[in-house]
């Protein structure tokens, strides 16, 4: 097996093996699941057309993805086993995004391309029952959220981040929860007005509840570890664990000056860095010390424990933190280096 | 993820999340109840009549009978061939004896072309009254009662 580091190689953008089963998977279930919703679709309900199911199907299957898409992060948050779901997200997203479009642009051709005005105005003027909830123009707020995740879809490849800067990228795809906000009421507005089988809207209500949940238990288990905030030394330092508390090869993360750092023990050595990756802001202190560098577990970037540097040709940097051992003890200064500061790792003793 | 963006996060996704489920349960609350078909009704009984012709000595016009999809009886009147009035309107003029059209008949429809028209006549006697609209006078009348024609034309017209 190859020691090279997965950062030298760019890995992590590349259509790797793991990238290919993920979309077969993902391509393959997709297929099967339009199959059966098609074919069972037309022997319970002999009257629907062609073009309703495959509108239903295009929609409830992208309503599942979008369902899957948002339980990933959280899961991940609860147990690091959900972090190989996490890996091709993008890939599952864009994929989403696709049947969406389907769904959308089929039902405009249905309902609104056979009129004498344009398809999209009359998506947005057909319908002017804004007094009434239950008959509110829900294909208007259908085309926002599809709008949202074009736009997400578009700029998901790390050419656009790089250029939009994190911050603002990250924004962008924060509004993902706008758009599943505006998928609930789009659907609930919509087809379970006229669908009123009860596990539909059980169906809709469990998918709610599950993600919410899922986001709220993940939230407050965060929540719990930005609250243990140790106390600050006359000297600047903060205690942070004891050495034989980091497994080998990995980190513990601890909460320092009111931000996560990520303290790693490697070859008998100890180095703390941020625990904020700067490419998707993916958490480092839960990755490895693979080949002397440490690799998120997000997506494969690296950097190097003593300065918190990318390797060549890659220039991302971390902030560093000063590192001192007291009788197994292990202490992090307060203040953080700045981003590319070589630290001196603290050695481990042999009797430790 | 950094401090100030996770606790963003929290905040928003909370937020959207209820204001989903919101959205969700007002939607289900305001459904209006979508008709849906018991049992697919019976066969509607036929009962239909052959057109009788000679009611109107006059005027080249069959009458038949049927029944409408509530099971009530209706009258069919079908000109035989184009009648020589324009805009002939049919009212009922209750228990009348004398032929004339005042403030209590009724306009139950008008005849065109060929085209036979279907009416529902009260089931109280009276009179079936032809009227020109374009030439302000009755073309002729017919007694009925209980929903049929019980009697040629009558000529007294006033």
């Amino acid at each position: 097996m190859s020691k090279e580091p997965i950062h030298a190689r760019y890995h992590a953008v590349a259509w790797d093996r793991q990238k290919k089963v993920y979309d077969v998977i993902l391509a393959g279930g997709l297929i099967v699941y339009l199959a059966l919703f098609v074919g069972l679709g037309a022997v319970i309900h002999p009257g629907a057309t062609a073009e309703t199911l495959l509108i239903r199907g295009f929609g409830t299957a992208a309503l599942l993805l979008l369902h899957l898409v948002l339980s990933i992060g959280p899961l991940t948050r609860l147990d690091s086993r959900f972090y190989p779901l996490l890996y091709n997200r993008r890939h599952l997203g864009v994929t989403m995004f696709f049947m969406a479009s389907v769904h959308g642009v089929f039902a405009i051709i249905q309902y609104h391309a056979f009129g004498d005005i344009n398809p999209l105005v009359s998506v947005l003027l057909s319908n002017a029952r804004l007094d009434s909830l239950s008959q509110f123009p829900f294909q208007p707020i259908g085309l926002a959220e599809l709008l949202i995740f074009f736009l997400m879809a578009a700029t998901s490849h790390d050419f656009w981040m790089a250029n939009l800067t994190p911050p603002v990228w990250k924004a962008l795809h924060m509004l993902v929860y706008v758009a599943y906000a505006l998928v609930v009421v789009h659907v609930s507005l919509g087809v379970l007005q006229s669908e009123t089988h009860p596990v539909l809207a059980g169906v809709m209500a469990a998918g709610g509840l599950w993600v919410s949940g899922l986001h709220v238990w993940a939230g407050q288990k965060e929540k719990g570890l930005d609250g243990s905030r140790m106390p600050v030394g006359a000297d600047g330092y903060v205690f942070v664990g004891a050495v034989s508390d980091i497994p080998e090869g990995r980190a513990v993360i601890a909460v320092v000056g009111g931000e996560r750092v990520a303290i790693f023990k490697y070859d008998r050595k100890i180095s703390a860095v941020s625990n904020v990756c700067q490419h998707q802001n993916g958490p480092l202190g839960e990755g490895r010390v693979i080949a002397g560098l440490i690799t998120c577990p997000w997506h494969g970037f690296q950097y190097c424990p003593v300065d918190g540097k990318s390797p060549a040709p890659f220039r991302e940097r971390v902030p560093t933190f000063d590192v001192k051992l007291v009788n197994g003890r292990v202490f992090v200064r307060e203040q953080p280096n700045l981003p590319g500061t070589a630290v001196a790792p603290a050695q481990i003793p042999y009797r430790d | 993820m950094i401090y100030a963006l996770r606790t963003r996060h929290r905040w928003m996704t909370g937020c959207l999340f209820l204001g989903a489920l919101v959205g969700l349960a007002a939607g289900l609350m305001v459904r209006n109840p979508v008709p849906e078909m018991d049992a697919i009704p019976g066969e509607v009984p036929l009962s239909f009549s052959e057109f009788s012709d000679g009611f109107w000595p006059d005027l080249p016009i069959s009458i038949g009978h049927d029944l409408d999809s509530s099971g009530s009886e209706v009258m069919i009147l079908r000109p035989q061939k184009v009648l020589p009035f324009p805009d002939v309107l049919i009212y009922w003029q209750p228990g009348a004896q004398t032929v004339r059209i005042d403030e209590q008949a009724v306009l139950l429809g008008s005849l065109s072309g060929t085209l036979a028209t279907r009416i529902v006549l009260p089931e109280k006697e009276g009179k079936l009254v032809l009227y020109s609209l374009a030439h302000g006078d009755i073309l002729s009348s017919l007694t009925v009662a209980s929903g049929r024609a019980v009697s040629a034309p009558s000529g007294e017209v006033q």
